[in-house]
């Protein structure tokens, strides 16, 4: 059974769209204050962060460190996920750095910007292993 | 399943729940979580990201 889902890589796939699902449930329905909807995306970019690099063969050390500490094989298809998922996280990053000195009140609001992330949510929603 | 596995899951369900409680968390447990994601944010930056 665990050696079935080890090498799983659609039910691995399916678990995390589930959770995303779940989050962006949360951001989209729930009536969140902008601090609560900074620590979704906060959260949401960490899950998928852990994932990208836990499928490309990295690890976080003791010390909070990543380290490269396997060399998995990829097919093509999940390697087209992660170049899309890559792309996201990269666009999301500096996003999301902006929305926390918003919340806090060191830039501007921006309704932009607002959108911009949700747009970006919504992209990673749609990275389902085929 | 490997022990990476099994982080991740535990990670993004840790997310899921704690995300779902923070609609009846006191400011002080809203305030918790943000820090605490903040700071693994900051550990997570694209650069890092290696190309596949």
């Amino acid at each position: 059974m665990l050696k079935v889902f080890k090498n799983d890589y659609r039910l691995h796939g399916m678990l995390m769209l589930i959770a995303t699902f779940f989050v962006m449930g949360i951001i989209g329905c729930a009536n969140l204050t902008p601090k609560k909807q900074l620590t979704t995306y906060y959260g949401l970019y960490n899950s998928q962060y852990v994932q990208y690099m836990t499928k490309t063969g990295w690890a976080m050390d003791e010390t909070g460190v990543w380290k490269k500490v396997d060399d998995p094989v990829l097919t093509e298809e999940e390697r087209i996920i992660l170049r899309k998922k890559k792309k996201i996280l990269t666009e999301m990053y500096p996003l999301v750095k902006l929305y926390d000195e918003m919340v806090l009140g060191t830039k501007p609001f921006s309704a932009k910007t607002e959108q911009d992330l949700l747009n970006l949510v919504d992209q990673l929603s749609k990275l389902v292993p085929g | 399943m490997t022990p990476a596995m099994v982080e991740l899951l535990k990670l993004s369900l840790g997310l899921a729940f704690s995300l779902a409680r923070t609609n009846g968390a006191t400011e002080a447990e809203i305030d918790a979580l943000y820090q605490t994601a903040k700071d693994e944010f900051t550990k997570n930056n694209p650069a890092l990201l290696e190309d596949v």
